[in-house]
């Protein structure tokens, strides 16, 4: 703040509404050139150190090998959204699935393979912008479908089991194909659903019917 | 840390101020922008984000304290 007045009520009154500094006028030159410095390296440090937060944030809620979100991101995001949704009566749904014998390409083609077709998953098109992709466990993720019926849900789910069994993915000489399982769980048409534990256990009951019923399956009711 | 230089808007009605902070910061890593009132001052915020701000407490109309406190309740 710069004023030609220096009274002390109106000096206190500036500091405490947010200002970092109080200059009286008439100023010396200098120091005005001085004191201008040292704001603009305090400032420096003060976005340096934003920018770290948020880089450390970001990091903290992201899978390192997918960079989906990862299981302490799904915490805030599920609740969230499911609150949402029950306050505003928005659909929502939630897609866990799950590559099939995904340890046969381990096995056979090494880690590394393994860790590529992750990566690869993780950024098909088929994900929408407003969709929220979750690293679950080792090659379990889960889709936050906001503004998604069971109906919707079931197509989008449908849509990205056919997009990867006829993918090819293509490492050096080798050809892998995949397929994968899918459970999906709705609000409000699941009425079991209360929370974000009931939602995650729904889904993941009906992924493991998937499985059972022979896998590269999409299965949204019971 | 950024080398580009430093964005500052000077809000003052006074143009003898602004030809004074202009003279001072010459040689500072920044460029200043000038602002006559809060009005102006609001459109070159958006303008150009400034990363300080020199606010001249007795402006004319909407005083630099009034004008700070709508900043930060808006921050």
């Amino acid at each position: 703040m710069l004023s030609a007045q220096g009274s002390l009520d109106t000096k206190v009154r500036g500091l405490d509404l947010g200002a970092d500094d109080y200059l009286v006028k008439p100023i010396h030159p200098r120091e005005l050139a001085a004191r201008v410095r040292s704001l603009i390296r305090e400032k420096q440090k003060h976005d340096a150190i934003v920018d770290d937060y948020r880089h450390l944030a970001t990091l903290s809620l992201t899978d390192p090998l997918t960079g989906a979100y990862n299981r302490r991101a799904l915490d805030r995001l599920l609740k969230a959204r499911l609150a949402e949704s029950a306050r505003y009566d928005i659909p929502i749904s939630c897609l866990m699935f799950d590559i099939d014998h995904f340890k046969d390409v381990n096995d056979t083609h090494g880690h590394g393979i393994g860790d590529r077709v992750l990566k690869e998953i993780a950024v098909l098109p088929v994900f929408r912008q407003e969709d929220a992709l979750i690293r679950y466990g080792g090659e379990e993720f889960l889709v936050i479908l906001f503004h998604t019926n069971r109906e919707g849900a079931h197509v989008f789910g449908e849509r990205l089991r056919t997009e990867v069994a006829a993918k090819s993915f293509n490492y050096e000489d080798k050809r892998i194909h995949i397929t994968l399982s899918a459970g999906i769980a709705t609000h409000p048409e699941d009425r079991m659903i209360k929370d974000s534990e009931t939602m995650l256990t729904l889904s993941d009951r009906r992924l493991y019917a998937a499985k059972r019923s022979g896998r590269n399956r999409v299965i949204s009711r019971d | 840390m950024s080398d580009l230089p430093f964005n500052i808007l000077l809000v003052d009605d006074d143009s003898a101020t602004h030809t004074f902070v202009k003279r001072a910061l010459s040689d500072a890593p920044c460029t200043v922008d000038m602002a006559l009132n809060a009005a102006e001052a609001r459109d070159r915020i958006h303008a150009s984000a400034p990363q300080l701000l020199l606010l001249d407490i007795g402006l004319p109309g909407k005083g630099g304290l009034e004008f700070l406190q709508e900043l930060k309740e808006e921050e």
